[in-house]
């Protein structure tokens, strides 16, 4: 074995054993190499230029808040109990209207999918209504509700309940038809079908439109709060702007993306425990 | 060899099938899956033969004609008719031990001691002891296809209908998949109903070969396999094999001509 002969004339070999190089460089050799250093490296490079940008106030960015500034404003502002309000009441917003838009939404797709009368009554409207941005509704919103909580978790609602009806109708209509013809011939009764082969087949579409659906709430959520006020991050952030605490503007904008990415993430991880078929490879 | 109690027989007499105007599927064809016996039905691609298998399980109804179970006409699918399907359809979703068991916890016939007992040991006939627990996507192609067969098995089916299930695997896989079928067949004695477009298989595999026609497909002819059983590889090398292989491509040479336009 190369580095345990001691006899006369190693002094020539290239490799060093384990013990000659040491724990620390062992350490740096293993994990660290140009690529993982690229990654921190990024990010430097970014605030860098954010900075030098907003310093010298160059070009656009001459009234954008330099990176110290926002660190200021978010050492000041985050321990006060108005950014934990509106906070909560953002994500409160944003959980409701998810909630209620899965509770809605799937049992209207799974329905368009499974029973053909259902769909050709309801496939029309559907369709028409869909291309229609959900950040237009925000006056007819405003309209229809009496409060402003109302009319924030319907768009919230509206923003997801699109995707999650579409992926999980797509769903259903995909599972092959073997599946079904087996299932059947297996023995098993309409209600074991659908509990046992079309509720399965169609979770990983549900999943994925869960995921689109999550992430246009937040876009809701915002538009609806710096239009209809009052409270919430999104309300937050525009207040910033009107009051020229141009730190906390940045600071509304971390704060919501922490939340989106946040919330995202939990769908993802629910969706591997509950499919531990899809990750296996 | 095992007695087997419950292998069925059925008779296809005079179907006609076809899906709208343009599409005339199967003319009039008449064949018979006899009792216990390992049937092969082979025709070229696209004849309508998985119509055919779509006919005997039940998940259509044919427009003229009747196929009879026992001497019932068949009505819908039930489990005595299981089909075996081209690309499989085992459920992704469950393991190999929660498919296997999906036909008798379905119908409501699984007992804890005989069901376990009965699915440890097809699971064990086919070499798969050790994957109960392992989702189809973990598994190779022929492991699926051994995994789709004892989920049929295990429900006792009369007739065992294989929609062309060695297609698209390798040739050494296919090989060993194919001894697997002869062991399985011969252990059982079920009847069997197999699918394919490969004529040596249909061959060595069965006992009696119909051959289809081209769209729209008809049984143009009954060739009697009388290869001795247990069958082994060897029977391929026989004379009498050669002869068997070469009145098989003379007859489909006859249709796969027409279905290129009559032209060399």
């Amino acid at each position: 074995m190369v580095g345990s002969d001691r006899t006369a004339g190693n002094e020539n070999r290239k490799y060093k054993t384990r013990e000659e190089v040491g724990t620390l460089k062992r350490f740096f050799i293993r994990n660290v190499s140009w690529s993982t250093l690229r990654i921190p490296l990024s990010l430097v490079i970014f605030v860098f230029v954010w900075h030098v940008m907003t310093t010298y106030k160059l070009l656009i960015f001459h009234m954008v808040p330099t990176p110290l500034e926002v660190l200021t404003e978010s050492i000041r502002y985050v321990p006060t109990p108005q950014y934990w309000e509106h906070m909560l009441i953002t994500n409160l917003r944003v959980s409701a209207g998810f909630v209620i838009a899965i509770i809605t939404g799937i049992p209207i797709g799974l329905a368009m999918g499974y029973k053909r009368v259902f769909n050709e009554y309801v496939f029309p409207t559907f369709e028409i209504l869909r291309p229609c941005p959900p950040i237009a509704w925000l006056p007819i919103s405003v309209i229809m509700f009496p409060s402003i909580e109302a009319s924030v978790v319907f768009l919230v609602w509206h923003g997801a309940i699109f995707p999650i009806i579409y992926n999980t109708y797509v769903g259903v209509t995909e599972i092959p038809v073997n599946y079904r013809y087996a299932a059947r011939s297996l023995g098993a009764s309409p209600k074991d079908v659908f509990r046992k082969v079309i509720l399965p087949g169609a979770t990983p579409a549900i999943f994925t439109g869960m995921a689109v659906g999550m992430g246009i709430t937040w876009e809701m959520v915002v538009a609806a709060e710096m239009v209809a006020g009052g409270v919430g991050i999104g309300y937050m952030t525009w207040e910033a702007y009107m009051f020229i605490v141009y730190g906390r503007i940045i600071l509304g904008m971390i704060s919501l993306g922490v939340c989106g990415w946040a919330y995202s993430a939990a769908v993802r991880a629910i969706g591997a425990r509950v499919m531990p078929w899809r990750r296996l490879f | 060899m095992a007695e087997n109690t419950h292998a069925g027989e059925m008779e296809i007499k005079g179907v006609y099938k076809s899906y709208g105007i343009e599409n005339h599927v199967l003319h009039d064809v008449n064949f018979r899956i006899e009792r216990a016996k390992f049937t092969c039905l082979c025709g070229p691609s696209g004849c309508g033969k998985t119509t055919l298998i779509n006919l005997l399980a039940g998940y259509d109804a044919p427009d003229l004609g009747e196929i009879t179970l026992d001497g019932e006409r068949v009505k819908g699918s039930d489990s005595s008719r299981l089909v075996v399907f081209q690309e499989t359809a085992l459920f992704p979703w469950m393991t190999v031990w929660e498919n296997t068991l999906f036909g008798p916890r379905v119908q409501g016939r699984f007992k804890e001691e005989t069901s376990t007992a009965k699915a440890k040991e097809l699971i064990a006939k086919v070499a798969l002891t050790g994957f109960e627990d392992k989702y189809p996507i973990q598994l190779s192609g022929g492991m699926q296809r051994r995994a789709e067969l004892i989920r049929a098995l295990i429900n006792e089916p009369r007739i065992m209908l294989m929609d062309e299930p060695l297609r698209g695997l390798d040739a050494m896989t296919r090989q060993i998949m194919q001894e697997y079928l002869i062991k399985l067949y011969e252990d059982t004695r079920n009847t069997v109903l197999f699918i394919t477009a490969e004529l040596e298989e249909a061959i060595y595999l069965g006992d009696v070969v119909y051959f289809l026609t081209t769209r729209p497909a008809t049984v143009k002819e009954k060739m009697i396999v009388d290869l001795p059983r247990p069958r082994t590889y060897k029977h391929t090398a026989t004379e009498r094999f050669q002869e068997l292989q070469a009145r098989a491509i003379q007859v489909v040479d006859e249709e796969a001509l027409k279905a290129f336009g009559g032209r060399r």
